[in-house]
């Protein structure tokens, strides 16, 4: 393919692969400049609530240091890891059942629908006259943000598979039981885990929004001491710290995804 | 439908819990929201800057989106930013848009902006890249030009691809109005909620909830009803 001679064939056709150091470079340039900026503009409008890129990172060493922030995100991530393992262990079997029978499926498809692009936040208030301010309500939280994005992806995956396959594995005398284990649950284990990773950034959400909304236990509560004390470095780091924990978390996910998230070649049926 | 209707009613009724009231309660404190001219204010307020948000985001998101899955320069200069917004819960950076603007209108709007732009990039450039080399090929071996190839080969090609990150975007941007509003709880549905929510007046709440709901289908309506239009033209220009 020609290279346009336009100033944009410059940057580099899109379908062509590019060199690996053009990519770390321009990634690194990109980072460099967002850090330029924001020490820039941290210095040269002093704001007290905008720290600069120095500060924070001086802040985010100290805090490092500091048990009270283990423990901090200890607290809050018991309600994000309840709050998941609850989701994971309703959402998935209804997720299956949504697509395995077709009733269930047309009585309640609306409902999920409805779910997913309904705001969660908006539902925050009467989970609290459900289940009050304690840790209870942040697990309700965490879990009806994660539980749509699972039963919806599981559903999706049970319904791709041909139903040639399930009338086979009937016809070779598979109970329902093995039907469920052995043909759906292998099946839309693809589509299974790309909700899961899905499901686990949403669940991250609905910890951070539980912990404002909510009773601030942990993180949220440290976050509030630094808002009192003015330590604009702090609060900052700590969004950072936050930041840093969801692309960890969902880098781990994602690599789960691309390891085990091939579609098995060939159900078994005994 | 029907039967979820009536189950509602059924265990509002009989439950008498707090937060379940009755459908029929739900709806009857909707109508008097609306009749008491409160609704409309507050959802007014709402509509203007998820309409503003959701715009800037859609006409940026494409933009971007297209010119990110065109040329792996670009892509690369942004993809980690991109990335990180699309990873990370958005509503932690509330604190730095209010920050830049203050607590007002102005802060509400970018944080809409903040989270749909991300889908929408994200959809808008993986269409573009998914567009086959092979119907590149033939389009420049007849000559075409970047502005040609662009217009005429990959928007329609990734059309399909572009029309579901919009949709996407506006349902992220309704999370994003919502959440904003009940962070600052001044005017718009997500203050109405979080009051109603504080003097534990479920029915109205409930009535806010459905409000939204239906502001989010709807608005999903009109972004599908617009791409269909936009596609005729698209197409008809070409």
């Amino acid at each position: 393919m020609q290279a346009n001679p336009k100033f944009l064939g410059v940057l580099g056709d899109g379908a062509a692969q590019i060199d690996w150091r053009w990519k770390w470079g321009l990634r690194l340039l990109s980072l460099g400049g967002m850090a330029l900026g924001w020490e820039l503009i941290g210095r040269f409008w002093p704001n007290l609530l905008f720290p600069a890129f120095s500060d924070t990172v001086a802040g985010l060493a100290h805090l490092l240091n500091q048990p009270v922030l283990w423990q901090a995100l200890w607290i809050s991530n018991q309600s994000l890891i309840a709050g998941y393992g609850l989701a994971l262990w309703i959402g998935i079997p209804v997720g299956l059942a949504l697509g395995h029978w077709q009733r269930a499926d047309k009585a309640f498809n609306i409902y999920l629908s409805i779910l997913l692009v309904t705001p969660i936040s908006a539902l925050i208030p009467l989970l609290i006259s459900i289940s009050g301010l304690g840790l209870t309500s942040h697990v309700l939280v965490v879990f009806s943000f994660a539980v749509p994005f699972i039963v919806a992806n599981t559903r999706t995956g049970v319904k791709r598979i041909q139903p040639e396959i399930i009338d086979l594995a009937r016809s070779y005398g598979a109970t329902e039981f093995q039907i469920w284990f052995k043909v759906l649950l292998p099946a839309a284990w693809p589509s299974m885990l790309t909700g899961l990773r899905i499901a686990l950034g949403r669940a991250i959400t609905g910890m951070v929004l539980s912990e404002f909304f909510l009773n601030a236990e942990g993180l949220g509560k440290l976050l509030l001491e630094f808002e009192g004390r003015f330590e604009a470095a702090s609060v900052y780091a700590v969004m950072l710290i936050v930041v840093a924990e969801s692309l960890i978390l969902l880098r781990l996910v994602r690599a789960l995804e691309q390891r085990y998230g091939r579609a098995p070649n060939r159900v078994v049926v005994q | 439908m029907l039967t979820g209707c009536l189950a509602w009613e059924f265990l509002g009724r009989w439950s008498g819990l707090v937060f379940l009231p009755p459908l029929s309660a739900v709806l009857v404190a909707g109508w008097q929201l609306l009749l008491s001219g409160r609704l409309l204010p507050d959802l007014l307020a709402s509509l203007t800057s998820l309409g503003l948000g959701y715009g800037l985001a859609a006409m940026l998101g494409v933009t971007l989106g297209a010119l990110m899955g065109r040329y792996r320069k670009l892509e690369y200069l942004l993809d980690m930013q991109i990335n990180i917004l699309l990873s990370s819960p958005t509503f932690i950076y509330i604190p730095i848009l209010f920050a830049m603007f203050g607590v007002s209108r102005n802060s509400q709007t970018a944080l809409i902006l903040l989270y749909a732009l991300p889908v929408i990039v994200a959809n808008t450039s993986l269409g573009i890249r998914s567009v086959e080399p092979a119907q590149l090929e033939l389009a420049r071996s007849f000559g075409a030009s970047e502005r040609q190839l662009f217009w005429v080969v990959l928007l329609p090609a990734a059309l399909t691809h572009i029309m579901l990150g919009l949709r996407t975007g506006m349902a992220r941007a309704v999370k994003g109005m919502i959440d904003g509003e009940m962070v600052i709880a001044l005017v718009g549905l997500g203050a109405a909620i979080v009051r109603y929510g504080g003097r534990f007046e479920t029915d109205k709440l409930l009535a806010l909830v459905m409000v939204v709901v239906l502001v989010s289908v709807s608005g999903t309506f009109v972004v599908q009803f617009i791409g269909k239009r936009a596609a005729g033209w698209l197409a008809r220009i070409t």
